[in-house]
C-alpha cells in the first residue's frame, strides 16, 4: 500500500528534467508530418513521429512525450483506438492529448472526448497557430500535475499525521471528506458517511453527546472549538481516541454556513503520553506513587486541609536492614523484598482508614497514600487524621506488620522499620517542612531507638503517648467498671417538687484522679468506646432508678445522654429496649438527651429515629438549644418532648438583656409548640426568679444541686424529704 | 458548400491552371522550413504529386465496386493534402466527395469524382509552374 502510494506521487510529479519537451505526433499523411515537425521544432519542441495507433503506443512507451497531437482517421488503428489504449497506460493517464479532426466531423470531437482527448484541432491544420496550441495546453498540463502533486502530498500528510479533513454543510446536512478521515475513522471502501448524523453514529456514545453540544454551541457563538473523543477500532475491541479541531465558516453576514474541521487519530499520543505520565510518577518495582506524585498528593492534601482546617501526617520509614537483604541475597531479592514491604504497607493504610473512620467518613476526598522515594525510604502520607495519634496508630501497626518475617525464594528475611512523624499544621505547612520533619523525626527516632517512630514534635509525641495510654486506661476502666455515675436533681419550678434527674458520668483514675469528661468522652467518642460506655451508663441509669422506685420514691423521670456517635449508631434503639426490659423501668419515665447539632446533621434520619424512640414510650428532649443552628422549622417537625436552654443564656440572664429575649422567646416558643423547657446552669436566686417570671417549666443547677453519686443524693433526699428545696428556691 | 447532387462542375478556366493552387499557402509551407534540412516545399509538393494518384486509383476503384468507405478514406486523404499545398477547389471537390459517401449517397459521388483526377492534373501543372516561378 505504501508502495503504490509512493508510485503515485512519482507519476504526477511534473517532469522538470527536459529542456525540450516531446510531442508525439501521430498521422498517416506524411506531408502533415514534415509541416507540423518544422513548426514545432522551430518553437523549441523535440518532435517524434507515427504513422498509425498501433505504432503510436509503441513510440508512446517508447519516448514518454509530453503531449501528443493525434490524427483521427488512420489505417491499421484509429486515433480514437490509440487514445483509449494510451490512457489505459500508468504513465498516459494524465498526458495531454491533441485530436485532429475534420472540421465538419462533430461526431468525431464528441467521440475523441469520450476515449480521453484533451482538446481538439481541425483539419487542415494551421502550423502557425499548431505550436502556440501545444504550448497552452502543457502549461496547464503543468498546472494539472502540479495540483496532482499537491493533492498527493496533502493526502500523504494526512496520512502520515492520521489527520484527515471535512466540511459539513449546514444548511444540507452534508458532510464531505478527505481520504484520511475515512481511515481514521475505520471506514471501508464502500462505506458511505454523507451526514454529520452519520458521523456522530461512529463515536463512542459517553463521548457523542458532547461532541454534538459542543459543534451546535460553536456554530451559536462562531467560534472555533476542539475536543477528543473515542471511536471503535476496526480491527479489535480497543478504541481508538480521535482529536477534533474545527471552526464554523460564517460569512459576512454573520449566518454560519458551514463547519470546516480536522480529526487526528491521537491514539499512540495518548497512549505514550499515559506510558510516561506513569514512568514519571509511578516507582517501577513497586508500582507505588514515586516522589513526584507523592508531592503533588501532599500538595492537593494541604490544600484541601486548610479549606477544611484539617489536620493530615506525614509518616517517613525506612527499612533498618535492607542493605543486608540487598548485599547478601541480591538485588532481585532486594526488589522482591520492596514489593512485599509495598503490599503491606498499603493493606495497614487501607485497613486503619476504616478503623479511623469512626464518624461515617465526612470527607470523602481525604486521601491516604503509601509512596516510595527511592531504596528503601517509603513515604505514608495519612491524608486525614483526627489527632496526632491516630497517626501513631498507624505508625505503631506499620512497624509491627513490617517486623513479620518475609519469605523471599528459599530465604526467611527479617527487617523493622524507624518511623518519623509530621503532623499538619503544627510541624509544617509547606510539603517541604513536612516531608524534612518527617524525616528528621526519623533520625531522632534511630537514635532514641524506642517504639519504632517517633514525632517531630516532642510535645505532640507526649501528647500522642499520654492519650494512648489514657485509651487504654479508659478501656480497662469500661471493663472494669471503674466509671461511676452521678444524678443531677431537676425541679419542677411551679410545684418545688423535684420533677426527675440527669444521669452523667464520672471517670475516677486509679493514678490521675478525677478525669474530667470534656477530656474522656471526646477520646470514648474517637475511638468508639463511647458504645459500650454510653450502654453502661444507660442500663445503669435505669436500674438505679427503678431501684429508688422500689424503694417508695416518687416516681420521676431520669434523663441520659445520647452521642453523635451512638445516635447514628443502629442498636441505639436495641440498647434503650434492652435498659428498660433489664431495670422494669417504666419506660415514660426515661428521657434520652440529644443536641440539635446531632439531629440536624440528616433531619429525615433523624425524625426517623425520633419515632422509634417515641415508640418505645420514652421522652426526648433536645440538650444545649440555642447552640447550634436552632432550626425552628425543623423543631416543629421533631417528635421531641422538652427543650434544655443551654446553660451560656442562662448564666448572663441578669447582666445582657440580649440573653433575656432570647430565654424568653425560647421559652414562648416551646410551649406554642407543647414542649417543656428546663432551663440548665441555674445557679443564682435571681436566675431562677426571671425564668420563673417567663413560666419555665423546670430548673437544673447548682442552686438546686451539683450532681451528686447515689449515696449522697440519698441523703440529699433524706434531709429535703418535705420542702427544703422549696426553701431554697423561694417558693 | 452549395454542391447540387448531378450537376458536377464544369471545367473553367483552363488556360490559366495557376489559378489552382492558392501561392499563399506554398509560402506558408516554404516558411515552416528550417535551415540546414531538406527543402521542405518541394518535398510536401511532391509528396503531393506522388501520393494523390494512389488515393485517386483507390478512390476509382472504390467507386467501381461500390465500397463508399473506402472512397470515403481516400477523399478524406486527399482533402487535407490538397488543402496544404493550395489546390483549394481540389480539397473542396474532395470534402464534398467524403460527404456524399459518408451519407452513402453513390451518385453524387460518382459525379464528383468523375473529373477529379483532371482537376489533380491541373493542380500538379500549376504546382510546377509556382514552383519553377520560385525557384
Amino acid at each position: 500500500m505504501l508502495e503504490a502510494v509512493t508510485q503515485a506521487v512519482q507519476m504526477v510529479m511534473p517532469n522538470t528534467q527536459r529542456d525540450r519537451p516531446i510531442v508525439l505526433h501521430v498521422d498517416d499523411d506524411i506531408a502533415s508530418l514534415m509541416m507540423a515537425e518544422g513548426a514545432l521544432e522551430d518553437a523549441g519542441f523535440e518532435v517524434v513521429q507515427a504513422a498509425d495507433g498501433i505504432q503510436a503506443i509503441a513510440s508512446f512507451k517508447e519516448h514518454e512525450p509530453d503531449l501528443i497531437i493525434m490524427d483521427a482517421v488512420m489505417p491499421v488503428m484509429d486515433g480514437f483506438e490509440a487514445i483509449s489504449g494510451i490512457r489505459q497506460l500508468m504513465s498516459g493517464a494524465h498526458v495531454p492529448i491533441l485530436m485532429i479532426t475534420g472540421l465538419d466531423d462533430l461526431d468525431s470531437i464528441t467521440r475523441a472526448y469520450d476515449e480521453g482527448a484533451t482538446d481538439f484541432l481541425t483539419k487542415p491544420i494551421n502550423f502557425f497557430i499548431l505550436p502556440h496550441r501545444v504550448q497552452y495546453m502543457l502549461r496547464s498540463k503543468l498546472t494539472a500535475d502540479a495540483l496532482r502533486s499537491s493533492q498527493a502530498k496533502l493526502d500523504n500528510a494526512q496520512r502520515i499525521a492520521r489527520l484527515g479533513n471535512w466540511e459539513w454543510c449546514l444548511a444540507s446536512n452534508h458532510l464531505s471528506w478527505s481520504r484520511e478521515f475515512g481511515r481514521v475513522l475505520g471506514l471501508q471502501q464502500d462505506d458511505t458517511m454523507d451526514t454529520w448524523v452519520e458521523f456522530l453514529d461512529r463515536i463512542e456514545e459517553s463521548d457523542r453527546h458532547n461532541v454534538r453540544l459542543i459543534a451546535e454551541q460553536s456554530v451559536e457563538e462562531r467560534q472555533p472549538f476542539n475536543i477528543e473523543f473515542s471511536t471503535p477500532s476496526l480491527n479489535d475491541d480497543s478504541v481508538r481516541r480521535i482529536r477534533l479541531e474545527a471552526e464554523p465558516h460564517c460569512p459576512d453576514d454573520g449566518h454560519c454556513t458551514h463547519m470546516l474541521g480536522t480529526i487526528q487519530d491521537i491514539t499512540e499520543r495518548t497512549n505514550a503520553q499515559r506510558q510516561i505520565h506513569n514512568l514519571a510518577y509511578y516507582d517501577l518495582v513497586t508500582g507505588l506513587p514515586n516522589r513526584a506524585q507523592l508531592n503533588e498528593q501532599l500538595r492537593y492534601t494541604l490544600k484541601l486541609a486548610r479549606r477544611n482546617d484539617a489536620k493530615f501526617a506525614v509518616l517517613f520509614l525506612d527499612l533498618d536492614h535492607f542493605k543486608q537483604v540487598n548485599d547478601t541475597l541480591g538485588h532481585d531479592a532486594g526488589d522482591d523484598l520492596l514489593k512485599q514491604v509495598s503490599a503491606r504497607l498499603t493493606g495497614v493504610v487501607r485497613d486503619s482508614d476504616m478503623v479511623s473512620g469512626n464518624n461515617d467518613t465526612e470527607e470523602p476526598d481525604s486521601q491516604h497514600t503509601v509512596a516510595r522515594l527511592g531504596g528503601d525510604e517509603f513515604v505514608v502520607l495519612l491524608g486525614q487524621v483526627n489527632r496526632a495519634e491516630d497517626a501513631a496508630r498507624v505508625a505503631e501497626r506499620i512497624a509491627q506488620t513490617i517486623s513479620v518475617p518475609y519469605q523471599i525464594g528459599s530465604n526467611t528475611v527479617s527487617v523493622t522499620t524507624t518511623i518519623g512523624i509530621s503532623v499538619f499544621p503544627s510541624d509544617g505547612v509547606t510539603p517541604e517542612a513536612l516531608m524534612k520533619n518527617a524525616d528528621v523525626a526519623m533520625y531522632h527516632a534511630k537514635e532514641s531507638g524506642r517504639n519504632g517512630y517517633q514525632f517531630y514534635s516532642r510535645e505532640i509525641h507526649e501528647q500522642a503517648l499520654e492519650r494512648f495510654s489514657l485509651e487504654g486506661d479508659l478501656r480497662s476502666a469500661i471493663e472494669n467498671e471503674e466509671l461511676t455515675v452521678v444524678y443531677q436533681p431537676k425541679l419542677d419550678m411551679t410545684t418545688g417538687a423535684l420533677s426527675g434527674m440527669e444521669a452523667l458520668v464520672r471517670w475516677y483514675h486509679p493514678s490521675k484522679g478525677n478525669v474530667s469528661p470534656t477530656e474522656f468522652i471526646p477520646l470514648a467518642e474517637e475511638t468508639g468506646l463511647i458504645l459500650p460506655l454510653g450502654r453502661w451508663v444507660l442500663s445503669h441509669a435505669c436500674e438505679q432508678m427503678q431501684r429508688w422506685i422500689d424503694a417508695g420514691m416518687a416516681p420521676m423521670s431520669i434523663a441520659v445522654n445520647c452521642s453523635s456517635v451512638q445516635f447514628t449508631h443502629s442498636d441505639m434503639i436495641e440498647d434503650i429496649n434492652q435498659a428498660i426490659g433489664h431495670s422494669g423501668l417504666d419506660p415514660r419515665l426515661l428521657e434520652i438527651e440529644l443536641t440539635e447539632s446531632l439531629l440536624l446533621q440528616d433531619i429525615e434520619k433523624g425524625i426517623k429515629i425520633l419515632r422509634s424512640m417515641k415508640a418505645l414510650g420514652i421522652q426526648v428532649a433536645i440538650d444545649d438549644f440555642g447552640t447550634g443552628f436552632s432550626s425552628l422549622s425543623y423543631l416543629k417537625r421533631l417528635p421531641v418532648d422538652k427543650l434544655k436552654i443551654d446553660r451560656s443564656f442562662v448564666k448572663d440572664l441578669c447582666i445582657d438583656p440580649g440573653d433575656v429575649a432570647i430565654v424568653s422567646a425560647i421559652i414562648t416558643l416551646s410551649h406554642n409548640l407543647h414542649l417543656t423547657v428546663v432551663a440548665e446552669g441555674v445557679e443564682t436566686q435571681q436566675q431562677f426568679d426571671i425564668l420563673r417570671g417567663f413560666d419555665c417549666n423546670e430548673a437544673q443547677g447548682y442552686l438546686i444541686s451539683h450532681p451528686m453519686a447515689v449515696d449522697e443524693l440519698e441523703q440529699w433526699m433524706a434531709n429535703n424529704a418535705t420542702t427544703p428545696v422549696k426553701k431554697a428556691v423561694g417558693l | 458548400m452549395d454542391w447540387v447532387p448531378g450537376t458536377g462542375h464544369a471545367p473553367r478556366e483552363r488556360a490559366d491552371m495557376s489559378n489552382a493552387i492558392d501561392p499563399h499557402a506554398l509560402k506558408a509551407i516554404a516558411s515552416l522550413q528550417r535551415p540546414g534540412k531538406p527543402d521542405l516545399l518541394l518535398r510536401v509538393v511532391e509528396l503531393f504529386k506522388t501520393e494523390s494518384p494512389k488515393a485517386i486509383a483507390t478512390m476509382n476503384e472504390g467507386l467501381a465496386e461500390g465500397d463508399l468507405q473506402v472512397v470515403r478514406n481516400a477523399a478524406h486523404t486527399m482533402k487535407s493534402s490538397s488543402a496544404y499545398v493550395g489546390a483549394q477547389m481540389l480539397s473542396e471537390r474532395c470534402r464534398d466527395l467524403e460527404r456524399a459517401a459518408r451519407e452513402e449517397n453513390f451518385p453524387a459521388c460518382v459525379a464528383l469524382g468523375d473529373g477529379l483526377e483532371d482537376l489533380f492534373n491541373e493542380c500538379c501543372v500549376a504546382l510546377d509552374q509556382h514552383m519553377s516561378k520560385a525557384a
